[in-house]
């Protein structure tokens, strides 16, 4: 062993104690685009940072007005020290790039300051990545393009927008087989393992579980060592596209079909959720004037919520569990966070 | 001003959150990330305890520090990296402290009153319970977190209006039987429990288990059989630490002799024992070479041979040997950092799993059974820390009650839900068999060092009038002794302070109980004694609680109601079953699926 992967094990110990030593080696090997750094962008690179992530290229064109505390209020890797002989305008990235350096020497880390648009269209460009997470969009016809070209080149993509106490995370990883184990103790469980063994032995897969889901494969793993057994099921998922979801959304069946009356009853009493999806069909609901002015701000630990959930379901992504299909909701206001299958 | 912050929160909110002052209790995993929300939210005094200093595998997740800063106190360390970016409010005063929090001759009772909140970022129990009992008595809002994994908890709570940390029962660290460690293992953890509490306890640590009481068994030639071996390892005890003995090989051949071959063959001779267990091996030692000095090191994610552990434990066990020896022989503590020490246990706990047929561990995964290991990660600290930081606003900024805040818990991460991302839940009340928050009448009182006993009752009296007991009795809670009932009042008239001993570590505490035979009861008053100087003798509270019987039988059937959350949903099924509340929360996938449609 080298000097240098006994370091990792150590500095990373309580991460590969949850998620095993070969979900860290594809963290490191994993190479991501994340677009523009404010609120939710910062608490990404943080997140991305921190689990020892190989290779990340961050595109932010954005300036920074030394002069206006409102530009900069909500970032950690701008210091007092790294701005203080400055004035006027300055790019953000530039900036934060050496804190962000700083939090993981090991990484690395490539910073773009000019072309987002160009550069999010240009195929040859995004082709690199295994990731691009886009935040501080909130041009949804440009956004559609952008993912058309990430799924022609079969690329995973993260969009989060940011309504002050309101946000969202759209995922879609195309299509992907996930794993999920669950384990039966023989002695317990025995009449659901006979059930299961009857179900497996009829093998009428694949079977819809959802909308967007389907199961491919069922087994039962036996461990007689410990007294347990391991149902393994792999499941087909399919994301939507982001063109798709507006979409459907747009369509007034869509919200009644699509959510649970509890969750119909909340989106048409409460207020903040249906502000996020305002964006997204302005049709369905009218637009309010609190909510027009939060569009966009991105609040510290709504922000460190919205970054830390699109981080672990990245990492989820690299180890074969469950993901987020597509679409998870953020409303801080009335207490709701719910995951959303269009 | 931040014009974001006053689009939200408005203007008088905004200015709310920029006067309040804030304790933060652990700068760790949680705190790091509190501490951050709280500074970019402006919030306008930030006082951030916590006596621990950083260590390698932290920097995985407590991002306020670098490698440069590993030995250096996480408060020192983090308060002096946020202020690099306290942006929204210039004058955010970051005050850092490096004394444990339950030492109360630093953080006395008037130093806690200060704060409008209090936010705990703690990772044990010990002191999350002395913050809880303290929050009791100062009546402040307490925002209680924790996490584990990808599982994690954030919890707003109040004296007599929601459930206090107490009101349920928190989980132990489990036991295991002395029968079941000593001579029939049947799972990797005995034999790591055997290894670490046992063999290196006696061997080369300090305190020996002398007076076990309950074996877990009743074979009595099984009890006589751990009896003598633990003193038949007095005599290899008196050989690691004699210095003369400089042939380091026999001491070793002769341990492991004792514990590997003699101690299982005399296990073997018990015949009761494996009618129903497959029979342990003695360890063959033909071909093992004792004069072994160095090992290069293997792989710690790897299952080893059992000549691999062997090996090990030859060189890991000289070493301590040398340790113990040159530091006078003082018992040597085990520390799971310590490489000698994790090699020696891991590679004895194998060498027994062997001998039993038990399954190997890699050196990795003892060492997280050996030192409590919590696994822990960046991202669900961040998400636990900013629902307990949107609670601390929503009180501070927006004025919500404390019964309208939700307790927020883990639910997709942790395959509890496929819907929620969270499970977001009413507060409970308070639980009525309480001992922490509801059995008794908690207070705390203002006097001085001349105080008489006597003007402390009169005092209550005076205040509480009826409500007070006419027939009482008077306890030192720092002795547990009786200063005052109706045929002992020698002491009524001398100052409390003579009576009691103020003692300078720890708060002093009276408790009066009720004498009365009457149907209504108060129920006990439970008093920390606040030593002054100069203000009159005063209280924090102006009522009593009593308790007649049947109210009290009342109380105790509302509470074993299910709980309905907002969503209709039954969260919480009063079973009895003493399990921790946020454990109850988690019903399983097929659950909720059900109650959600």
């Amino acid at each position: 062993m080298s000097s240098e992967d006994k370091v990792d094990v150590e500095l990373y110990d309580r991460q590969i104690r949850l998620w095993g030593m070969s979900t860290q080696k594809l963290i490191l090997k994993s190479n991501v685009l994340v677009v523009n750094i404010n609120g939710v962008g910062t608490e990404i690179m943080k997140n991305l940072l921190l689990s020892g992530i190989g290779n990340i290229t961050v595109l932010d064109e954005h300036d920074i007005d030394i002069d206006d505390v409102n530009t900069y209020y909500n970032q950690f890797f701008i210091y007092k020290s790294n701005i203080e002989n400055l004035t006027g305008k300055v790019k953000r990235l530039d900036i934060a790039q050496t804190n962000m350096k700083d939090m993981n020497p090991r990484c690395n880390l490539t910073s773009i300051t000019s072309d987002t648009k160009k550069l999010l269209l240009d195929k040859s460009f995004l082709n690199k990545f295994d990731l691009v997470i886009i935040t501080e969009i909130l041009d949804n016809e440009f956004l559609c393009k952008v993912n058309d070209v990430s799924r022609e080149l079969n690329l995973p993509m993260y969009i989060t927008q940011s309504y002050g106490l309101s946000s969202m995370i759209f995922v879609d990883y195309i299509s992907r087989i996930s794993l999920s184990e669950k384990f039966l103790d023989i002695k317990n469980d025995a009449v659901q393992i006979e059930r299961e063994k009857e179900m497996i032995a009829k093998g009428k897969f694949p079977v819809k579980l959802t909308k967007n889901t389907e199961l491919v494969s069922k087994e039962l793993v036996n461990n007689e060592e410990d007294g347990n057994m391991k149902l393994v099921m792999r499941t087909l998922n399919k994301f939507i596209s982001f063109r798709e979801m507006i979409e459907k959304l747009n369509t007034e069946e869509c919200i009644s079909n699509q959510f649970n009356n509890r969750q119909l009853r909340n989106l048409k009493s409460n207020t903040t959720i249906p502000y996020v999806l305002n964006s997204l069909n302005p049709k369905i609901f009218s637009t309010d004037e609190h909510f027009n002015k939060c569009k966009g701000i991105e609040l510290p630990a709504v922000a460190a919520i919205v970054g830390a959930a699109l981080v672990q379901d990245f990492i989820s992504s690299l180890n074969k569990t469950k993901l987020i299909n597509n679409l998870l909701l953020f409303d801080a206001k009335n207490d709701e966070m719910p995951i959303i299958e269009i | 001003m931040i014009k974001d912050l006053e689009t939200i929160f408005g203007k008088e909110g905004t200015s709310k959150l920029q006067n309040s002052k804030v304790l933060m209790v652990g700068s760790g995993g949680i705190g790091c990330e509190l501490l951050k929300n709280l500074v970019l939210l402006g919030y306008k005094e930030i006082h951030v305890v916590d006596m621990d200093t950083i260590d390698l595998s932290n920097l995985n997740r407590q991002f306020l520090f670098r490698f440069k800063d590993i030995k250096n106190f996480k408060s020192v360390v983090a308060c002096d990296l946020v202020n690099e970016f306290k942006f929204t409010n210039f004058n955010t005063k970051l005050v850092a402290y490096t004394e444990n929090i339950m030492n109360f001759k630093h953080f006395n009772i008037d130093w806690f009153e200060q704060f409008d909140v209090i936010m705990n970022a703690l990772d044990n129990l010990e002191a999350r319970r002395y913050i809880n009992k303290i929050c009791q008595y100062i009546k402040k809002p307490l925002f209680e977190t924790g996490t584990s994994g990808f599982d994690g908890f954030a919890m707003p709570m109040l004296s007599k209006v929601t459930e206090c940390f107490d009101c349920t029962n928190k989980e132990t660290p489990k036991t295991y039987p002395v029968c079941t460690i000593r001579s029939t293992p049947s799972q990797p953890v005995h034999c790591v429990v055997w290894a670490k509490g046992f063999l290196f306890q006696e061997l080369l640590g300090d305190t020996h288990e002398d007076n076990i009481q309950d074996y877990g068994t009743d074979d009595q030639e099984e009890i006589q059989r751990i009896k003598s071996q633990q003193s038949e390892l007095h005599e290899l005890v008196l050989m690691i630490s004699d210095p003369s003995l400089t042939n380091m090989d026999e001491v070793v051949e002769k341990t492991i002799n004792k514990v590997f071959v003699d101690d299982i063959k005399k296990l073997l001779a018990i015949d009761s024992l494996w009618k129903t267990r497959k029979p342990p091996r003695v360890l063959d030692l033909t071909n093992v070479d004792f004069g072994i000095e160095e090992m290069d090191d293997l792989d710690k994610n790897k299952e080893w041979t059992l000549e691999e552990n062997i090996n090990h434990f030859i060189v890991s066990l000289k070493k301590l040997i040398n340790r113990k020896r040159s530091n006078n022989n003082a018992g040597l503590e085990f520390d799971k950092d310590d490489n000698d020490a994790l090699l020696f246990l891991a590679s004895a706990a194998n060498i027994r799993s062997e001998i039993f047929s038990i399954t190997t561990k890699t050196v990795f995964d003892i060492k997280q059974i050996a030192g409590n290991i919590i696994p822990a990660i960046a991202t669900t600290n961040a998400i636990i820390a900013s629902f307990s930081t949107l609670n601390s606003l929503k009180l501070l900024a927006f004025g919500d009650d404390i019964q309208s805040l939700k307790s927020s818990f883990t639910s997709w991460a942790t395959g509890t839900s496929n819907k929620k991302y969270m499970n977001m839940v009413r507060v409970n009340k308070p639980n009525p068999e309480c001992t922490v928050c509801s059995r008794t009448n908690n207070m705390i009182m203002d006097l001085n060092q001349s105080t008489t006993l006597d003007q402390v009752i009169s005092f209550l009296r005076d205040k509480f009038k009826d409500m007070f007991p006419e027939d009482i009795s008077v306890m030192n809670l720092n002795n547990s002794s009786i200063i005052y009932d109706f045929d002992f009042d020698d002491l009524i008239s001398t100052p409390l302070s003579k009576i009691i001993n103020p003692s300078p570590l720890t708060a002093d505490f009276l408790l009066i109980l009720d004498e009365d035979t009457s149907e209504t009861i108060c129920k006990p008053i439970q008093i920390l004694l606040n030593w002054t100087d100069s203000l009159p003798i005063n209280v924090n509270t102006d009522t009593l609680d009593q308790y007649t019987k049947t109210t009290h039988d009342e109380q105790e059937k509302t509470q074993s109601d299910a709980a309905i959350n907002d969503d209709g949903e039954i969260v919480l099924m009063d079973d009895d079953d003493g399990q921790p509340a946020h454990k109850k929360h988690k019903l399983n996938d097929d659950h909720v699926e059900v109650l959600s449609d």
